[in-house]
């Protein structure tokens, strides 16, 4: 039986997408925004004292933490990974940091001006990207689930920063302190500083994810790990690199929230992972993997703060955010499904 | 000169022998379609072609030269590309994406190497125009249709520069309608002077699409004829064992 | 050669009866080990330890303010066959269950900082909480002596202890005209940061707020993230239209007042309760009778007398 070489044309059957998953208003971020807008609207109306530059600047510092966690976490949730270990490492990053300042403030390293903040720092995001890195090697070589593997880190990390401390907060010490908290507080033109790291950080892991090979092999893994083994990729080295990225930014966010609150707790960032990975849903990143992205994090976080506050705001009990917070997810995830139905 | 040539090629697995002697090759712009029940030894020529592993017995020339393939990289070097039945693309990414995977095309801005979007769009905008397939470069793969999603499968074997391309059951799972674009998209290969090897168990696809044909029973080479001289009926029976050799 | 291995066995043998006259263990168990409050209350315990000599202070609890699990350490406890246990309780309706299976298995228990006045506890050691929230009251009305909002911090919603300050600020300030905001009293569960974020919460939505009382140093012991929080209300609280008193005199917090950054603390004496609770355990251990409610004393800090602390 011969076919007629009939114009290819005529077995397509896959139309133009509808105006509501095109262009800008192709991304959960969109709607995020959207829902967003008439939040923030909500609020202002039955509680004016919302749109002070004190309220806002509060907001701002709050969610950058969840923010810059999330920054890490979409990273690994877009290869298909998830990273439970976040809120343990970002304390015990804030821990040690202060620990090293304690350990060198007697020693002959003080003596040289922003040496042992720096030697500090180091030291706690040294901690958080081995945490990463092992967390990295477990998935991708013993091919662990990274759900167990990284909540078993999440436990480990969290005991290790008890035994340490032994369960007391940790305070800065040493002649680098001022520099420290003036690093780590105030505002920046009026912006408080921790907004500027994140709107930084932001920018950086959006430009990557969209315009650099790496970040479309992320894509890939997440969309289909055999398929972009198959085309070369080395989906191993970049397993790994995720989990190390998200590590990082724990550890960094730990570093920020020590000199914010001028202590770290033993307790710090207990039950983040939920939040940060929240935001990063809300936001628009799968579970499944193949999908996310830096704004769509960054305005997850945003979201829930601002719930949080306007809670606090309207006068509501607060125990009801919790609550609210979950809805949000559940309907955030149903609005993805909807939108990204298969047209068939 | 054949462009594949396999002389007395056999599989052995210990006292298993999944590939007996058998002998085939693939003239180029040829399209040469493979038949076999389950069992038969299909797979295990297909792989032994990709370079999955390498043959117990037997000797396997390509362009003229002789190959030892020991992994899938040295036969893709070699110019020989294997779809798969699930054609391996990411559902999440356009068929631009798809068509450059592992091999991003890149440019500069400033000290920095950035992906070159409207390049690789362009570039497979044009591959997708040779293989006459209605594919958008800049759709997502999830919302294509399964002969345009072959297209993007094949758009990246044409990148490659492949010589030879074995499809493993392209139009198993796909609707009646897009079968005759797939099956278009391998003349287009063929009239580019790609070697085709078709395997697949659809009897009426081959026939339409196919120069010539080998079938495969238990390990053994049963037949390799001319398309024209063979029928539909002779192959069921040389598949079933109804009938020996032809 | 035998005999002689005999002899010093025998020896050996009269000897350790004399060296096991063994300390006597008692646990000591916080609501919490990451609250520092309780560091000065473990010190206060083990320096009386050494001072008797005999005893040995075993200091456990759990990491975080959670009642399920100081329950499962006390069972823990009770099984390793401790000489005595003082708890402060973080749930008094959690705790009656395992206080009585201490009791039955022969052990002293009393209870300190945080009491369970329903469950078998023998004696309880502390501050009298009610009269804490009534001191911290009486300090707000004479920080400020016009009446006006105020709002509580607090740490778990079923800490007595806690509760038993509440209803004590209450009683004196609303006596005396104040009014209580809506929202108050938020909950910290020891979560420092989040203590920190409360009163900036309260502050923001009640921007006239008269007065702030933190029935523990929860915010405080973060400076920082207080002093943040203290800058962020500006002229209010510099001009004195807001008033800030918190619970507690730990060092960091004492600091933070001489800095300006709260008008007064009111302490306990946690170290006093450890001590204390030693010897009341030594008393029950030797069959004394002991006075069931042993209040520790309160210290009252602000501007004037700082510099004796």
């Amino acid at each position: 039986m011969s076919q007629s070489t009939q114009a290819a044309s005529e077995f397509t059957n896959v139309v133009r997408p509808p105006w509501w998953r095109r262009g800008a208003l192709a991304g959960q971020s969109a709607y995020v925004l959207a829902a967003l807008v008439v939040l923030v609207a909500g609020i202002w109306i039955i509680a004016p004292v919302f749109m002070t530059l004190r309220n806002l600047g509060n907001i701002a510092t709050n969610f950058s933490f969840v923010g810059l966690m999330s920054l890490g976490e979409t990273l690994v949730i877009i290869t298909g990974g998830i990273d439970l270990s976040v809120g343990s490492v970002c304390a015990m990053s804030a821990v040690a940091m202060m620990m090293v300042l304690r350990l060198l403030v007697h020693t002959p390293l003080a003596e040289v001006p922003l040496l042992t903040l720096a030697l500090a720092v180091l030291v706690a995001v040294a901690l958080a990207v081995v945490a990463g890195w092992v967390n990295g090697l477990l998935v991708a070589d013993l091919r662990l689930s990274p759900f167990v593997t990284t909540l078993g880190m999440l436990s480990v990390c969290r005991g290790l920063t008890f035994v340490l401390t032994q369960g007391r907060p940790q305070y800065p010490t040493g002649p680098d302190v001022a520099v420290f908290i003036h690093l780590t507080k105030g505002t920046v033109l009026g912006v408080p500083v921790q907004v500027v790291y994140l709107v930084l950080m932001a920018l950086l892991v959006g430009l990557v994810l969209r315009h650099r090979v790496w970040g479309r092999h992320l894509y890939a893994i997440g969309g289909n790990a055999h398929a972009a083994g198959l085309a070369g990729i080395h989906v191993r080295k970049i397993t790994i690199s995720v989990y190390v990225l998200s590590a990082f930014f724990a550890g960094l966010t730990g570093v920020l929230m020590a000199g914010w609150l001028g202590a770290a707790p033993a307790n710090l960032a207990m039950g983040y992972e939920l939040h940060v990975i929240a935001a990063t849903v809300i936001g628009g990143a799968n579970l499944l993997g193949g999908v996310g992205g830096a704004v769509g994090a960054v305005l997850g976080s945003v979201l829930i703060e601002v719930v949080r506050n306007g809670f606090v705001l309207i006068g509501a009990n607060a125990y009801w955010e919790q609550v609210f917070v979950g809805l949000i997810i559940i309907a955030a995830v149903l609005v993805d499904q909807v939108r990204t139905r298969r047209m068939t | 000169m054949p462009l594949l040539d396999m002389q007395g090629i056999g599989m052995d697995y210990g006292a298993i022998r999944a590939l007996g002697r058998v002998d085939f090759s693939v003239e180029p712009g040829q399209i040469v379609g493979m038949m076999g029940d389950n069992g038969a030894g299909k797979s295990t020529l297909v792989k032994i072609i990709a370079g999955n592993f390498l043959p117990t017995h037997g000797q396997v020339h390509f362009d003229g030269h002789p190959v030892r393939f020991s992994n899938p990289e040295d036969a893709r070097n070699a110019g020989i590309e294997v779809v798969y039945q699930d054609l391996a693309l990411a559902d999440n990414l356009s068929g631009a994406a798809n068509v450059f995977l592992g091999r991003e095309m890149r440019r500069r801005i400033g000290p920095f190497q950035v992906l070159d979007h409207v390049g690789m769009s362009r570039r497979a905008t044009e591959l997708f125009r040779e293989l006459r397939s209605e594919t958008r470069a800049d759709d997502l793969v999830r919302s294509m249709s399964g002969g345009q999603r072959q297209a993007v499968a094949i758009a990246r074997t044409r990148l490659a520069a492949a010589k030879l391309v074995l499809l493993d059951e392209p139009t198993a799972a796909i609707s009646v309608r897009q079968v005759a674009e797939v099956l278009d998209l391998m003349r287009t290969m063929r009239d580019h002077g790609t070697a085709v090897v078709f395997v697949s168990h659809l009897m009426l696809h081959v026939f339409s699409v196919c120069d010539r044909i080998t079938v495969l029973r238990r390990g053994e080479k049963v037949a390799d004829k001319r398309i024209g001289a063979t029928t539909p009926e002779e192959v069921t029976a040389l598949i079933t064992g109804a009938l020996e050799t032809a | 050669m035998k005999r002689l291995i005999l002899a010093a066995l025998a020896v050996a043998l009269c000897a350790s009866p004399a060296l096991a006259a063994e300390k006597l263990k008692f646990a000591v168990v916080p609501k919490a080990m990451n609250n520092p409050f309780f560091d000065v209350a473990r010190d206060g315990c083990i320096k009386r330890a050494q001072e008797l000599g005999n005893v040995e202070c075993i200091y456990k609890g759990p990491i975080e303010h959670e009642p399920a699990t100081q329950v499962q350490i006390i069972q823990d406890l009770i099984t390793q066959k401790v000489d005595g246990l003082a708890i402060s309780v973080s749930d008094a309706g959690a705790a009656e269950g395992v206080i009585k299976s201490a009791r039955d298995a022969g052990i002293p228990v009393v209870t300190f900082d945080s009491d369970a006045p329903a469950s078998a506890r023998q004696a309880y050691i502390g501050t009298d909480n009610k009269e804490f929230g009534k001191a911290l009251g009486q300090e707000l009305l004479k920080v400020q002596p016009k009446p006006g909002t105020y709002a509580l911090e607090s740490g778990g919603p079923a800490a007595t202890n806690l509760n038993e300050r509440l209803d004590g600020v209450r009683e004196v300030v609303n006596a005396a005209g104040w009014k209580e905001v809506a929202g108050s009293p938020t909950y910290c569960n020891d979560d420092l940061a989040l203590a920190v974020q409360q009163l900036s919460d309260l502050t923001t939505a009640h921007p006239d707020l008269n007065a702030l009382v933190a029935i523990g140093g929860w915010a405080l012991f973060v400076p920082e993230g207080y002093k943040g929080f203290v800058t962020s209300v500006g002229d209010r609280f510099k001009k004195g239209d807001l008033v800030i008193l918190s619970a507690d005199t730990l060092p960091v917090e004492i600091d933070l007042l001489k800095g300006g950054y709260v008008n007064e603390l009111v302490g306990q004496r946690p170290g006093e309760m450890g001590a204390k609770a030693i010897d009341t355990l030594l008393a029950l251990h030797n069959g004394q009778k002991v006075d069931e409610i042993i209040h520790t004393g309160l210290d009252f800090v602000n501007k004037d007398n700082a510099a004796k602390f």
